[in-house]
């Protein structure tokens, strides 16, 4: 069987797929991204970790022989394409070696059998609905970095998606603090998940090759499935609750500024100068019109700035771990963000002004 | 004391019903049960069922019973490994030994697990007179005992899917009768390396691999002659970052030496170091509360020592058995939190064995061996070049637990190795 295909085709398909490859495993040919080409020539990627699975299509260039499936090891294979020209690039296949050549530049390497490699389930039943891709991409954006990294916090280490009335949200959490993004949905599917982090990365480095803007979004009980153009992704939904992240809102709140996001952001960089290298703690002090931003060590001395804000309400000084605020304010793209604090010991709400659809949640340090 | 010894009391012997009133308070009211599993759960209320792995193992004269614990519910230190000999509660540690190498690498080190097992021997075969408490007996053989405690506690973990065993030891240190019993080529456990039998000839002949034998190696007699002590640097500076090795140990260079440093042990140093130096220990509130079962021991220390936990940046409350932590310490993963408070509350009350300087040193050690970077996490070349520089200021090149953390290997020795 012989089949060609252009590089700048085949190498976002390929990366598409990559992703899914489990990085270490016990099973040889779950290293290895599955080919299958069908009579017309019509070439399908896929590779799983057996957690999500990830299938992309391609049609080849010219094909003469008969339809096929075989599986070859993703990172030799991966390394092979980006080393050649952006050009035709011909496959061919004996019975168990694939040949990949272009110009003078020939390579032979091995095949595993696909028949060890498992099948890819495609959802058929459940319920779906459809969704801006951009709009999607963006939510999660918003949420998955503040998804707990460690996998055995395995009902934290991903996103929760819970879908009430017309609208969906996206929430993660680590312990620490929790991010929530809003969108809108045509029809609900009912049941709420939760998907793992690698998962929802997975997703989201796909996303980035997409050309139109639809997403299909399926869920049948134990897997949720995405498909848009001619990629589709399945991913094991975890099992493990969420917890109640209601509970973490805070109810009322006693302080209110109102900052310019830049500028704060920036305030929060240079004021947590002597915590990166010490403390890993930088103060805030609200009072009226201004907000100043310390942070000291033993070692590494003081940083200290300040800034003009509108604030309603008490006065307050409250401490937190300068990374978890800055990597919120990184995400807000609205001008002006609302910080909304209780007391000292109690969350601190981040609210963009102005853009409905997502708010972050921050606990703050205990201050000695 | 009292309670602990009860403990064993309970777990040894779960046909027999406990009550065990403290100030005309009961403490322990437990009914006798058939099942051992139910008397363990009873006993340590953090434990769940399904934390708990059945161990069964018959071998010509000995059998091992028992539960253990998954690798992941670990504990800081041995007080859980329960060992009964034909009933009787015993203190071994060639028998800790036994179990925890039945755990391979899942276990990390200074990570034990919980068990209870019952070791079934022959009354011929044992010696049950020569410790005055009897908390020790004599094996007419010592091997085959040990060698079916640790098959049975590798069988039970073996079949449970959460449970990877990496044996991954130094081969150097393998018995010729190992190396048998591992019914793989040796050279096939060299790794990649594969050569042609002639660099000569070219093409995809089949290559023959080389034996292990064939590679000169550093045997363990040469590296027990590599004095330990020779072989830590008096001082670390200017490294220079050459590479990594398995997740393991970051490479260095100096002028004229070559250094290995263990990452894990390092990193915990560095933080250890910082948390001696401060003076107090701020306290990250979490988004909700995490409840942590303790034991009646626990409870008991808890009552008496509780308040410290606050000095080392926990914000903790105590319900009827169970402790609610509402703040932890800064960069303590969620996760981790349980762990940690169990191995503190430990500390506290061994406090008057060992005095608070120790146990104050011993918690921070904790504390920075939680949040050090663990084996096998990757580096990027940034966090590895930030290591090398923080290294510089240790004073003591050894990790909290007296093990080295930095290995030289200087010119001189290279080439007393290559005959030079």
């Amino acid at each position: 069987m012989k089949f060609t295909l252009e590089r700048k085709d085949l190498l976002p398909k390929l990366e598409t797929v990559a992703m899914a490859v489990a990085p270490k495993t016990v099973k040889p040919v779950l290293a290895g991204i599955l080919f299958r080409v069908s009579q017309d020539g019509e070439i399908s990627l896929m590779a799983t970790d057996l957690e999500t699975s990830v299938k992309t299509g391609i049609k080849s260039k010219h094909f003469e022989g008969e339809a096929s499936a075989f599986v070859v090891e993703a990172n030799l294979f991966i390394e092979i394409i980006r080393n050649l020209y952006d050009a035709d690039i011909k496959f061919s296949l004996d019975t168990t070696n694939l040949s990949i050549d272009q110009g003078k530049s020939h390579f032979l390497i091995p095949t595993m059998s696909a028949d060890d490699y498992p099948d890819f389930d495609t959802i058929s039943a459940g319920s779906s609905f459809k969704e801006s891709l951009t709009a999607l991409e963006l939510m999660i954006d918003r949420t998955l970095f503040c998804a707990a990294r460690d996998e055995f916090m395995r009902n934290l280490n991903g996103i929760y998606w819970e879908f009430d009335g017309d609208f969906f949200r996206l929430v993660a959490a680590d312990g620490f603090r929790m991010a929530l993004a809003e969108g809108k949905v045509g029809t609900a599917l009912g049941e709420n998940f939760l998907l793992s982090l690698k998962s929802m990365k997975n997703l989201h480095n796909a996303m980035k090759s997409a050309k139109s803007d639809e997403i299909t979004i399926s869920h049948d009980g134990s897997r949720v499935g995405f498909s848009f153009d001619d990629t589709e992704i399945v991913a094991r939904v975890v099992e493990a609750d969420f917890p109640d992240y209601r509970k973490v809102l805070p109810k009322a709140f006693k302080t209110r500024v109102k900052v310019d996001t830049k500028a704060f952001l920036d305030a929060l960089r240079r004021g947590s100068i002597a915590a990166r290298f010490g403390s890993d703690s930088i103060k805030l002090e609200l009072v009226d019109g201004q907000i100043r931003l310390m942070s000291s060590s033993q070692d590494h001395g003081e940083s200290l700035d300040e800034l003009a804000v509108s604030k309603d309400g008490d006065d307050l000084t409250i401490a937190f771990n300068p990374r978890f605020l800055s990597e919120a304010m990184k995400k807000v793209d609205s001008e002006e963000t609302e910080l909304n604090f209780v007391d000292a010991g109690s969350a601190l709400q981040i609210n963009p002004v102005g853009v409905e659809g997502y708010i972050y949640i921050v606990m703050p340090i205990r201050l000695i | 004391m009292v309670t602990e010894t009860l403990q064993r009391f309970m777990l040894g012997s779960p046909a027999i019903s406990f009550l065990f009133r403290r100030d005309g308070e009961p403490v322990y009211n437990v009914v006798k049960t058939e099942e051992p599993l139910e008397r363990i759960l009873s006993v340590y209320p953090d434990l769940e069922r399904d934390d708990l792995i059945p161990v069964d193992l018959s071998e010509k004269n000995v059998r091992v019973s028992g539960f253990v614990t998954l690798p992941e519910k670990f504990r800081g230190n041995r007080l859980r490994e329960n060992l009964f000999i034909n009933g009787r509660y015993v203190r071994m540690p060639i028998l800790n030994f036994a179990v925890e190498r039945g755990y391979g690498e899942s276990l990390m080190k200074g990570r034990f697990p919980s068990t209870v097992l019952f070791i079934h021997v022959d009354t011929s075969e044992i010696d049950v007179n020569v410790h005055p408490q009897k908390l020790e007996v004599k094996f007419s053989q010592n091997q085959p005992v040990l060698n079916a405690l640790q098959r049975a506690v590798r069988e039970a973990l073996r079949g449970r899917q959460s449970f990877r065993i990496t044996i991954d030891r130094d081969r150097a240190s393998q018995t010729d009768e190992e190396n048998k019993a591992e019914n793989e080529p040796p050279a096939r456990r060299q790794g990649p390396l594969k050569l042609n039998e002639s660099t000569t000839t070219r093409g995809y002949g089949t290559a023959k691999p080389l034996r292990a034998s064939d590679f000169r190696s550093i045997s363990t007699d040469r590296l027990n002659r590599f004095d330990r002590e020779m072989a830590i640097p008096e001082s670390i500076s200017d490294l220079t970052l050459v590479g990594m090795l398995n997740e393991r140990y970051v490479i260095a260079r100096t002028d004229d030496s070559l250094m290995i440093i263990d990452q894990h042990a390092a990193h915990e140093r560095i933080l250890f170091d910082q948390l001696k130096t401060s003076k107090h220990f701020p306290s990250q509130y979490l988004t909700s509360e995490i409840e942590i079962r303790l034991d009646e021991l626990e409870v008991e220390t808890f009552a008496q020592k509780g308040e410290r936990l606050e000095d080392f940046g926990f914000q903790v409350i105590l319900r009827n058995s169970s402790l609610f932590v509402k703040g932890v310490p800064q960069m303590i993963d969620v996760t981790q939190v349980s762990t940690l408070v169990h191995e503190i509350i430990e500390e506290l009350r061994l406090e008057v064995l060992e005095g608070p300087e120790k146990v104050f040193d011993n918690i921070l050690s904790s504390m920075a061996c939680r949040r050090a970077v663990k084996t096998g996490d990757k580096l990027s070349e940034e966090e590895l070049r930030e290591l090398l520089v923080r290294m510089s200021n240790i004073e003591m090149p050894v990790c909290p637990h007296g093990r080295p953390l930095i290995m030289k290997i200087g010119l001189k020795d290279l080439d007393r190795f290559f005959d030079r």
